[in-house]
């Protein structure tokens, strides 16, 4: 039916500065995604890179979903946005600001609390890497 | 006397004749130039030169003077040709787009020019004075070379770049933008900062006054004057103040003997009023929030904020409850390269339903150490259990039932991470979580051993405590070593993974009938496979790469006895895709589920071409069990919480989200046993969102049961923003649980748009419940006059939460800013 086995997406510049926080999970991921995925360096100094990604927001929101009838939180939702941008060495926006949100829930019980933390650490896990993913598809399709 | 005089009238050269002269010893001319036909009279007297391209003459005074940028008068007068200026004149009066002068230079240019050389020069008719971005204009203008001072009669108009005023007579000195106007009407725009995500906004603020002194380039200060954001025509709004100053340096306004003026209404009063010029913190007293409910009676909190310093402010407000009292509550954050955090305080000295005293504290601060060490402090606290009930409106802390007391700190090295933790909580319902005292946690991963092999490790030290001796208490040490080899192409991955769980449990206080001694280990493996397709397709004119990425996932757990271990941290995860791939069905570590299964999941995405966004995705999965379960969440003594499975396959779970066009999208999930036939869960989220202000969203959430055997739900929501016309909008929700024929929470509200867009009105009514049988109820009001700033605890936070895609009708770009997702 046409689908074929996917093939290596390059990214459109040999060497990428990653502004994002490397210490935090996320920066973490996004620059092992990157390093991983195809013959693009991620570099350490933003002079020396090609193209330079800046993270211009990372918010991320806890939201009631349902309460009980008894007014006590039942679902909540996570919703993580991130905005980014790729810039040039000449500050030129190769890929103008974009957004990607993802959202999770999951079921609360404030009896349970520390276990439902520990879900909530998994779940945010998986949206950061949901995130990264989708934001190596949109560097991938920047015209160079 | 030296007069200078302009000459016969010539034809206006575009780039004015301005010679150099050896006499000039500042490089400021003044140019004068009559701009029209009137031919001038008088003989042309003193050191004029004519200018052999358009006639322009020149004069030049040795110039003087302490203020380098001003003196030196060069006069020079052109006349226009009065064939030409007879048909098109009056000329237009901005010659600052026109003549590029010399930076610094002045040129002045009227129907008829007299001047007395280095002394005055007087302008009559359409007179108009240029230096730089400045213009004056008037009937009649009389300029003083050396002074700098220009004196204006008559239909008098100043301007700097996007700045004007207009009023009877003006004397400043044009330099330092100093002297006054009378009856003056102005106009000031400035740009918003740019905050990131944000698009900047103008503001333009404008009035009248009875004079207004300018005191420097960007500083006025003004009698009996008024201030608005509207259009300067007939406001909706106003402040009116006795003595107003507008320092845009500091970009603050300062109002004393202000009143606050709303549709001709007087509505509030201030003896000093400071407020932003461009949207910026300003330290003053912000627009008080009124609300009423039938917890706290009328309710109105008037928050002075105290802008300290760039990184750190206060809020300090006063707040009058009708049933219960007056409340005093402050705020204070602060903000450097390595910390930040917030103090806050509630204070009610006598509640007057309960004759108590109430009261409320918390501290959060972050402080990064080093760039890898890092320390942060959780700590709240209130006076009684009923405290956020009472006397909060707000859904979110009115449903707090657990303060988290917690202090934390941890170092990550390259490869490795060490935390301590120490954390408890003020319980205000139910017998409340495990405190844990202390945690320490060890995590490890390195991706490069040799042969492609990933190490990774954790490991975990506890402390359990409860209040309630019907729990067990103990210390728990948790050690898990894993290795794994992962491999990834573009194409597919692959990754085995093994991992030993080894725990030991020294109880101090045990299960009954249970040992305090225990240790398990347990082995698990696991292996994570998937492909990924991909093929181009269109889709509703919209050209798309559809993928299709079936995935596998296998896990080996043995099976062993875990019934006399106590539940200190774990429950069952939520049944979802993140638990179909984990190797563990629980979360936390005090059981580790036998497993021999395999989940079989296929996702296919729509990337659209041109931008690679995701579009839509739709997953199915289903899980198969080659063996029963034995391992539950039930505890040695304690009532059974969990059933063991005995099917061998579970529910298919299906899943689409995304945005199927422009303006509407979905979020479904759903979860079928085909076993029974029945329905396990099924959530759908449809939005119709065609553009800001306009949003429809509708959601039913059913769950047969829910974790642990607890009741499942029958929810229905509906919330909406829709225009009802005449800039109306209406917002809403309403959230129905059929199971307990119970609205537990309804939102209902209006928002208006002034015509202008100066001001914005909302209300809102909220009515939640809090207790099976309790609700509370609240009405909040809000008038937002453009400009001056952000506030306070408004409905918008509320209308946000509760009406997804929810915008702010008086900011229509803000979501669009970076709407490409």
């Amino acid at each position: 039916c046409g689908f074929q086995l996917r093939g290596a997406q390059p990214l459109p510049f040999d060497s990428l500065y990653v502004g994002a926080d490397l210490t935090t999970p996320f920066g973490a991921a996004l620059r092992q995604q990157i390093a991983a995925g195809a013959d693009t360096r991620v570099v350490a100094d933003a002079g020396e890179a090609d193209a330079r990604l800046e993270i211009l927001r990372n918010n991320r929101s806890r939201d009631i979903l349902s309460l009980t009838g008894a007014g006590r939180v039942r679902e909540y939702q996570l919703t993580q946005t991130v905005v980014f941008r790729v810039i040039d060495r000449g500050g030129n926006e190769l890929l103008p600001p974009s957004s990607v949100t993802v959202r999770r829930e999951y079921n609360f019980d404030d009896d349970q609390i520390i276990a439902r933390e520990q879900e909530e650490a998994l779940l945010i896990r998986d949206m950061e890497e949901d995130i990264v993913q989708q934001m190596l598809r949109r560097m991938a399709a920047i015209r160079s | 006397p030296d007069l200078i005089r302009s000459p016969a009238p010539r034809l206006v050269p575009q780039t004015p004749a301005v010679e150099p002269s050896v006499e000039r010893v500042v490089d400021v001319p003044v140019e004068v130039r009559p701009s029209s036909v009137l031919p001038a009279v008088e003989p042309r007297q003193g050191a004029a030169t004519a200018s052999p391209v358009g006639g322009a003459t020149v004069t030049d005074t040795a110039g003087q003077v302490a203020a380098p940028r001003s003196q030196s008068a060069e006069a020079a007068g052109v006349g226009d040709d009065p064939v030409t200026m007879s048909e098109t004149a009056p000329a237009p009066r901005s010659p600052v787009a026109a003549s590029p002068l010399e930076r610094g230079a002045t040129q002045v240019s009227a129907l008829r020019i007299v001047g007395v050389r280095a002394v005055e020069l007087v302008a009559e008719g359409e007179a108009e004075l240029v230096r730089d971005s400045r213009v004056l204009t008037a009937d009649r203008v009389i300029y003083n070379e050396l002074t700098d001072e220009a004196t204006a009669d008559g239909n008098v108009r100043l301007s700097q770049e996007d700045d004007w005023l207009i009023g009877d007579w003006a004397r400043l000195i044009v330099h330092e933008w100093v002297g006054e106007l009378d009856r003056p009407r102005y106009v000031f725009s400035r740009q918003s900062q740019a905050r990131p995500g944000v698009a900047p906004r103008t503001i333009v603020g404008t009035g009248g006054a009875d004079v207004v002194y300018f005191e420097g380039e960007n500083r006025y200060r003004m009698v009996n004057a008024t201030w608005t954001t509207c259009e300067p025509e007939d406001p909706d709004w106003f402040i009116r103040a006795a003595d107003l100053e507008l320092d845009y340096d500091r970009e603050v306004g300062v109002a004393r003997g202000a009143t606050l003026v709303f549709k001709d209404t007087p509505i509030l009063w201030w003896p000093r009023m400071s407020f932003p010029l461009a949207e910026q913190r300003q330290s003053g007293f912000l627009v008080p929030t009124i609300g009423v409910s039938n917890k706290t009676g009328f309710d109105l909190a008037v928050p002075y904020y105290w802008n300290i310093a760039p990184n750190y402010d206060a809020t300090i407000t006063p707040r009058l409850m009708g049933r219960r009292g007056l409340q005093l509550g402050g705020e204070y954050r602060y903000l450097s390269q390595n910390y930040s955090g917030e103090i806050r305080g509630e204070w009610l000295p006598k509640d007057r339903v309960t004759g108590e005293s109430r009261s409320l504290g918390a501290i959060q601060h972050d402080h990064r150490i080093t760039r890898r060490l890092r320390a942060s402090l959780d700590y709240n606290w209130v006076s009684d259990d009923d405290y956020f009930e009472d006397l909060s409106s707000r859904i979110a802390v009115a449903s707090r039932v657990n303060l988290l007391r917690q202090g934390r700190m941890s170092y990550q090295g390259d490869w490795w991470s060490v935390q301590g933790l120490l954390e408890g909580y003020q319980t205000l319902d139910g017998f409340g979580p495990y405190r844990r005292l202390p945690q320490l946690l060890l995590s490890a991963y390195r991706a490069d051993l040799p042969a492609g092999l990933a190490f990774g490790f954790s490991g975990e030290y506890v402390d359990f405590k409860h209040k309630d001796s019907a729990f067990a208490e103990g210390r728990r040490t948790h050690l898990r070593p894993q290795l794994s080899l992962p491999i990834r192409t573009a194409g597919y991955f692959l990754t085995p993974r093994v991992s030993l769980n080894h725990t030991r449990y020294d109880l101090g206080r045990s299960l009954v009938g249970g040992r305090d001694s225990i240790t398990r280990t347990v082995p698990v493996f696991s292996i994570d496979s998937g492909m990924f397709f991909e093929r181009d397709s269109a889709f509703l004119g919209q050209s798309y790469r559809q993928t299709l990425e079936p995935r596998l996932f296998y896990v080996r757990v043995p099976y062993r006895e875990q019934r006399d271990l106590p539940i200190f941290d774990s429950g069952r995860f939520d049944f979802g895709f993140a638990q179909l791939f984990s190797e563990n069905r629980y979360v936390g570590v005090d059981r580790i589920g036998d497993a021999n299964e395999l989940t079989v999941a296929v996702t296919t995405r729509f990337i659209e071409q041109s931008s690679g966004a995701e579009r839509l995705r739709a997953t199915l999965a289903q899980k198969y069990y080659f063996d029963e379960q034995r391992v539950t969440l039930n505890e040695l003594g304690k009532p059974a919480v969990e059933d063991a499975r005995v099917r061998r396959r579970t529910d298919v779970l299906a899943a689409v989200s995304g945005r199927v066009t422009q303006a509407v999208s979905v979020d479904s999930l759903w979860r079928y046993d085909p076993f029974d036939g029945e329905t396990q869960r099924f959530n759908f989220a449809l939005r119709y969102n065609p553009e800001v202000g306009r949003v429809l969203n509708v959601g039913y959430r059913y769950a047969r049961e829910l974790l642990d055997g607890r009741e499942g739900l029958k929810d229905v929501d509906f919330s909406a923003q829709w225009p009802l016309g005449n800039r109306w909008y209406g917002v809403g929700r309403i959230t129905r649980s059929i199971k307990e024929n119970r609205v537990t929470e309804a939102v209902a509200g209006v928002e208006y748009l002034s015509t202008c867009g100066c001001w914005t009105f909302r209300t809102a009514a909220h009515r939640f419940a809090t207790n099976p049988d309790r609700v509370t109820n609240a009405l909040f009001f809000q008038l937002e006059l453009t400009g001056l700033g952000g506030i306070g605890p408004s409905p918008v936070n509320l209308l946000t939460r509760s009406v997804p895609g929810y915008g702010k009708i008086n900011e229509p770009m803000s979501d669009r800013y970076f709407g490409t997702d």
